[in-house]
């Protein structure tokens, strides 16, 4: 895994940090955005193989994030962070081609899982 | 009257417990890193104490932001408990910004609350009052554009209760803005929530600010 780059975008800045932190002790080389925009920018300058991406953010919606990541990183494995009330959103990120979605709060465990195996698809 | 009010409510709770689960998640994996950083403390025989500290203050943090998001969401699950009772317009305006912070970060919109000394008091429906600040808020919101504030302030004037001044982040601001806004939904439905209680509402500006005046006649 030690090749594999992993962009993690959320807004809150401190939950983003955490959790990068926690998935580099894991092994896997994590970045943060904390916008939108600024994943988009990250993705330009140093391509992620994965992006773990929350739906619901200032400016750029998640949605509209992964239309933009869908077309300019085709490859790129994409995993939507969700709450409660964007289940729906979840679903038409599928549709729109994400790999898979979570809810929040995520259990390291499986987003480890769910990132191996994008991961592994990605291959 | 009673569906627009249980529709504000879901609203209004929606964001602040949104808000809540964001503090949790914060501290869930604020606490998984302090046992991963044991664990692997144990392993190599080395605990970053520093680190340890650092990741227990984010916690201690967080915990105060929670307290701070639930208390407000009780203050304001407990608005609805009178039709109609004397309402303190700094305690009013303080609540409505903080229950808003979420909306205007979303629109990257900084919003802030003053204070006016001594007590100002307004006989009304407490619930009604809240909807209609927040509905003005959210007007001048989705108009002042990305970085623009909004700032709310009680009694701003002889005869006023409350008002809502924006300004963008900009230089340019167009002269029509006020006139403008008086023909859109969101003013439409600012101006029906005030006629509920009442309470005359006028734009001005440019910069836009939306002031609402003492209630004519009896108290509603």
């Amino acid at each position: 895994m030690d090749d594999w780059t992993v962009l993690l975008v959320d807004d809150e800045k401190e939950f983003a940090s955490t959790l990068a932190e926690r998935l580099n002790l894991r092994g896997l080389r994590c970045e943060t955005a904390y916008s939108g925009e600024e994943a988009i920018e990250a993705m330009a300058k140093n391509p992620a193989q994965v992006v773990v991406l929350d739906l619901m953010m200032p400016g750029m919606s998640g949605l509209a994030v992964l239309e933009v990541l869908r077309q300019r990183h085709p490859d790129a494995r994409i995993i939507l962070l969700t709450g409660m009330g964007s289940v729906s959103d979840g679903v038409k990120g599928m549709k729109m081609g994400a790999f898979d979605y979570l809810m929040k709060p995520v259990e390291i465990d499986s987003l480890m899982q769910t990132i191996r195996e994008a991961m592994q698809k990605q291959k | 009257m009673q569906t627009q009010k249980a529709l504000f409510m879901g609203r209004i709770t929606a964001g602040a417990t949104h808000e809540i689960k964001n503090v949790l998640a914060i501290i869930k994996e604020s606490a998984g890193l302090i046992e991963d950083l044991i664990s692997l403390g144990e392993k190599n025989g080395r605990i970053p104490v520093e680190k340890l500290t650092k990741t227990l203050t984010k916690i201690t943090d967080q915990v105060n932001r929670g307290v701070e998001l639930s208390t407000r969401l009780n203050e304001f699950a407990h608005t609805p408990d009178q039709d109609a009772a004397p309402v303190d317009l700094n305690i009013a305006v303080e609540r409505v910004v903080s229950l808003s912070q979420r909306f205007a970060r979303l629109k990257r919109v900084r919003l802030e609350a003053h204070r006016k000394d001594g007590e100002q008091s307004v006989f009304t429906d407490p619930l009604a009052f809240l909807m209609l600040m927040f509905s003005g808020i959210e007007l001048l919101m989705n108009h002042v554009g990305e970085n623009g504030l909004i700032s709310v302030e009680p009694s701003p004037a002889q005869g006023d209760i409350a008002a809502i001044s924006s300004l963008p982040a900009g230089t340019t601001i167009a002269m029509d803005d006020a006139k403008t806004l008086m023909e859109t939904e969101g003013f439409q439905r600012v101006e029906e929530l005030a006629r509920n209680l009442n309470m005359p509402v006028r734009l001005e500006g440019p910069p836009l600010r939306l002031v609402i005046a003492e209630p004519i006649g009896s108290p509603v």
